[in-house]
């Protein structure tokens, strides 16, 4: 089990094992740097946030206390790390407002995303708001169910399900729209 | 969870469905939802298409080696302050302890120097405290048996109403101030042999 093995390290962690280290990075660096980069879409930002993440993981591996599992507990300071980020860079884009959106017909659906419009649907990624793209990337990246979303980005579970909700109707619009312009 | 999900629950949890976290109850309610609804299906396999477009688009290089060794040089910059502010810390704390031990020394030499003593008047005052042991009376000097307890003295003390006020010496004589007919205090001593070895008045 990755998260066993994970608490483990942890606690040689928190004991100041410099080798528990390198392995627990070496585990999750990849995944929190897309998660952090998902929603900077700034590499060198997203660099910057995925160092800070993990020093706090060696400040703080004696207090994780297991009430969640390991990549909430992580997937949760990266999230708090690049919101702050973000609010201070550009506040506007941290806001919560629900997009009124039209929904398109269901015959629409199938054509919208498909691996020849691959550069259509990372454009319209990019346009999604943070938070939205923040669950998008945790449900559909990390496969994580909206329980533990829910721990992640510190909001109540019906909260992660109408966000992701509202992200997938903005991808269809932003979708809809492209292809209508080509 | 409500056994009777409607089309918008449904709708809210595909995702989820997609991605396979929902527990078996909630899986179950989505499967029987989707059987009979073309437009759940279309969202399905929309929802299905995003996901693996998604999982796609994450291609950007990590950091990887070279995130840890920034995170290591990093570290082991934090661990030197550390140390150097550590062995700062004791150095300082070393030289003020030997600075109030030097002090506190000091202090002492003074207040054992300073100590009043007034024969004359019968009158103790310790400069160094609040507290002066005043007493108009007569000074004798006693030494106790060995085997007596402190409870026996101090039994004896109150009863013949003298208070010591100093001692004991090295040679263990105690230097008591009597306030009633010292003639009188001094026979109840001599009358208690089991508990004072000697006694004398002092001029």
């Amino acid at each position: 089990m990755q998260d066993d093995n994970a608490v483990i390290l942890l606690q040689n962690i928190s004991a100041g094992n410099d080798q528990s280290f390198a392995d627990f990075y070496r585990l999750y660096e990849s995944r929190v740097y897309q998660f952090i980069k998902s929603k900077l879409n700034d590499s060198f930002e997203a660099s910057d946030i995925l160092n800070e993440v993990f020093l706090d993981v060696w400040r703080k591996a004696d207090s994780f206390q297991g009430r969640s599992k390991v990549s909430t507990w992580l997937f949760g300071i990266a999230y708090y790390k690049t919101m702050d980020r973000l609010r201070k860079k550009k506040p506007e884009l941290v806001d919560d407002d629900l997009l009124d959106i039209e929904d398109e017909s269901p015959s629409q659906l199938s054509c919208l995303v498909s691996a020849e419009n691959a550069g259509d649907v990372r454009f319209c990624l990019d346009t999604l708001k943070a938070a939205h793209r923040a669950v998008m990337q945790l449900t559909f990246f990390d496969d994580l169910s909206y329980r533990e979303i829910a721990q992640i980005v510190d909001c109540p579970e019906n909260t992660v399900k109408t966000r992701m909700f509202h992200a997938k109707q903005a991808m269809k619009q932003c979708l809809t729209r492209r292809m209508g312009a080509q | 969870m409500n056994n009777n999900l409607s089309k918008n629950d449904i709708e809210l949890l595909l995702p989820f469905y997609v991605n396979g976290s929902l527990d078996a109850n909630e899986q179950q309610k989505v499967e029987q939802a989707l059987e009979n609804d073309l437009e759940l299906q279309q969202e399905l396999l929309y929802l299905q298409a995003l996901r693996t477009q998604v999982q796609q688009q994450q291609r950007d290089n990590s950091p990887g080696e070279l995130g840890l060794k920034r995170l290591q040089k990093t570290l082991a910059e934090q661990k030197a302050n550390n140390t150097a502010m550590q062995q700062t810390a004791d150095s300082s704390f070393y030289a003020n302890r030997w600075r109030l031990a030097a002090i506190a020394a000091c202090l002492m030499l003074v207040v054992q120097t300073v100590v009043d003593y007034n024969s004359g008047s019968n009158i103790y005052s310790a400069a160094g405290g609040k507290t002066v042991i005043q007493h108009q009376g007569q000074l004798v000097s006693v030494t106790f048996a060995p085997d007596v307890t402190e409870q026996a003295m101090r039994q004896f003390l109150l009863e013949t109403n003298v208070v010591i006020v100093d001692g004991p010496s090295a040679l263990g004589i105690y230097r008591l101030s009597v306030t009633d007919n010292l003639d009188h205090v001094m026979t109840l001593f001599k009358a208690r042999p089991d508990l004072i070895e000697s006694i004398q008045k002092d001029q």
